[in-house]
């Protein structure tokens, strides 16, 4: 088991180490380690985070997002427009209060 | 990493307490985003109900009726994630990111898909019972998480669900503490509109359409209402709560909780020094 008490900077040699990258699982000292979305990581792996979403500002990512977009509110509409469907269904006798005074339970 | 959760949870009363107190500790321009977006999506709804259950030929825009209610609850959950991003940065004691239209677009289409969903998911869990919990909790945490930075949909989802996992006794503890509490609301609201008309013309004599019609104001819409209003009292209590779950829940494996606190100390020890 490996703890970070005994353990030097993997960048710098002299230094003792302050944390872990969990991505590499290498040692680090305070300079060669950030934080990144809730995660400290080293230089090289945010780098090769950036890296490995290149789909952020590119053209594919507006049609992706667009897709999106599309596909949440088709969804949406579907989901309202059959509720409508379904509300249109029911009497207006049930809407009004007056379902129960009917007495249609008799038939 | 269990026993590690273990020990950073924070009990279900306690949660509802500290959302409670970040809510009247808030600042006056936070809930009236909340408000802006919530308050078109529940008028949408009453007229779109009231329309669709008396008139006689509603079925023939109903179609479109229906993209207007998509649209305004899109609007909506992008007023959410915006409300509850100033929530989540207060907690955090950080600046919410600036605003950029690129961060808009991901926002509003990593919202709008993952709600959009979540009209089928919660009814269909709740007939399950079960899950339901789970997947309340996941619904609440995608609005609380969209403050990240370019977040994307994979990333927003593997997040939300994360923490939706997160001690779990304790998620249904507080969903159901503010259930008891949305029934004493609901119940409240419902008899403070049924009675307000009798009180008027006890007080000044008016007659009107709801006093002369008794029980019938007890119709559908009457209840939507009661349900409108009873979901604009406790929902911003229910999404600060999850915020402060989310903010726990990150904190285990950022430290955000134990950093706020030794400057808080710090800040204290200052002025100590300073009298």
């Amino acid at each position: 088991m490996q703890t970070i008490a005994h353990q030097h900077c993997f960048n710098h040699s002299q230094r003792m180490a302050s944390a872990r990258c969990p991505q590499c699982r290498r040692f680090f000292c305070k300079e060669c380690i950030t934080e990144h979305g809730g995660k400290v990581l080293c230089t090289t792996c945010l780098t090769q985070t950036a890296l490995a979403n290149p789909d952020k500002h590119s053209r594919w990512a507006v049609l992706i997002h667009s897709m999106q977009f599309i596909i949440g509110l088709w969804l949406l509409w579907i989901f309202f427009y059959y509720f409508a469907q379904i509300l249109l269904l029911i009497p207006t006798s049930f809407h009004d209060g007056s379902l129960w005074q009917s007495g249609w339970w008799k038939g | 990493m269990k026993k590690t959760g273990r020990k950073h949870r924070k009990s279900a009363i306690r949660i509802l307490e500290l959302a409670v107190h970040l809510l009247r500790k808030a600042p006056a321009d936070l809930l009236p985003v909340y408000y802006i977006g919530s308050l078109p999506f529940i008028l949408g709804l009453l007229y779109f109900w009231g329309d669709m259950s008396r008139s006689a030929d509603a079925g023939e825009y109903a179609a479109s009726d229906a993209l207007g209610m998509a649209l305004l609850f899109v609007w909506m959950k992008w007023c959410h994630a915006l409300f509850a991003t100033r929530i989540y940065a207060r907690l955090s004691h950080k600046l919410p990111a600036p605003h950029s239209w690129v961060r808009l677009g991901l926002q509003v289409s990593a919202q709008t898909l993952l709600h959009a969903t979540g009209v089928f998911i919660l009814p269909l869990a709740l007939c399950l019972t079960l899950p339901f919990g789970w997947c309340f909790a996941f619904y609440q945490n995608v609005t609380v998480l969209s403050q990240n930075e370019y977040s994307s949909v994979r990333t927003l989802y593997r997040q939300a669900w994360q923490q939706a996992r997160l001690w779990p006794s304790e998620n249904h503890r507080m969903m159901a503490v503010i259930f008891i509490f949305s029934l004493i609301v609901f119940a409240n609201l419902a008899i403070a509109i049924y009675l307000f008309p009798q009180m008027v013309k006890t007080f000044f004599g008016y007659e009107s359409v709801f006093t002369l019609s008794g029980t019938k104001l007890l119709n559908t819409t009457f209840w939507m209402i009661v349900s409108g209003l009873t979901y604009l009292c406790v929902d911003p209590l229910i999404k600060t709560a999850y915020a402060l779950r989310c903010f726990y829940g990150l904190a285990i494996a950022s430290g955000d909780d134990i950093r706020i606190e030794l400057h808080s100390a710090i800040d204290k020890q200052k002025t100590m020094d300073l009298q």
